[in-house]
């Protein structure tokens, strides 16, 4: 990555190294939120996030995509983490 | 809490258990979570005293005495009744029966064979079991997790 100057009107007179920005695409430059795109689009096609009892389905298919062991390694982890904090406090 | 190492022992020490409850559900995908181990013993003599063995290895004591240690005994394995243990790998419950009246012998045809890796290999209660149990217990906290019970068992 290299620096590059921003432009006039923005940090003006300094260049990205100067301000500790770096164009990447986690910081695009300004012009893409300009086309009118909503910050958020959905395809009417995309199954939805939870069901109509509040379960998550994105959750619970993402368990269900683990083997066994790999299930209880995460009940593991999870376990483990709250016994630490328990420690903690 | 060490859920493989209590597994592990139970195993290795050829132990006949149906693992129940919240840990069962999570094996078969329903993401919740527990802080114990639930299990079903076969009560012949034979395995209450393999039972007893490995107990006896991981210290277990009952949990409702605690300070105080008191621990079961061979006898105690042949009850009806839930054994709620603390072992030196977290807490076990040793359920002698459940839901009024099913026990190891009921549960076995309705579980099936778990790998759970490094050779570790369980009977657990089928998803469709673990949610008639707890329809039948009708305890609030069990009816609570049906939804998401159910709803794992539509997923599969």
């Amino acid at each position: 990555m290299s620096a590059r100057e921003l432009g006039s009107g923005c940090c003006e007179g300094g260049t990205l190294e100067s301000t500790g920005l770096m164009e990447t695409d986690a910081f695009p430059p300004a012009e893409r939120f300009e086309s009118g795109e909503p910050l958020e689009s959905r395809e009417p096609s995309e199954p939805p996030q939870s069901d109509e009892d509040g379960v998550d389905l994105t959750l619970l298919r993402w368990m269900l995509s683990l083997t066994p062991a790999g299930r209880l390694e995460v009940l593991q982890q999870h376990v483990d983490a709250v016994e630490a904090i328990r420690g903690a406090s | 809490m060490d859920f493989r190492r209590i597994l592990s022992a139970l195993v290795e020490a050829q132990v006949d258990f149906v693992v129940i409850g919240g840990v069962g559900a999570v094996l078969q995908g329903v993401p919740t979570t527990t802080f114990d181990l639930d299990i079903v013993p076969s009560r012949s003599l034979e395995n209450r005293r393999k039972l007893f063995e490995v107990l006896e290895a991981l210290e277990a004591c009952y949990r409702q005495h605690l300070p105080r240690k008191l621990l079961p005994t061979v006898e105690d394995l042949s009850s009806d009744g839930h054994m709620l243990l603390m072992t030196r790998a977290g807490p076990l419950d040793v359920l002698g029966r459940v839901a009024g009246g099913l026990e190891y012998t009921d549960l076995v045809p309705r579980s099936r064979w778990m790998e759970l890796g490094e050779g570790l290999r369980i009977r657990v209660l089928d998803l469709a079991a673990i949610i008639e149990i707890k329809e039948r217990t009708g305890r609030e906290k069990d009816l609570a997790q049906l939804p998401l019970l159910r709803r794992a068992l539509r997923e599969r």
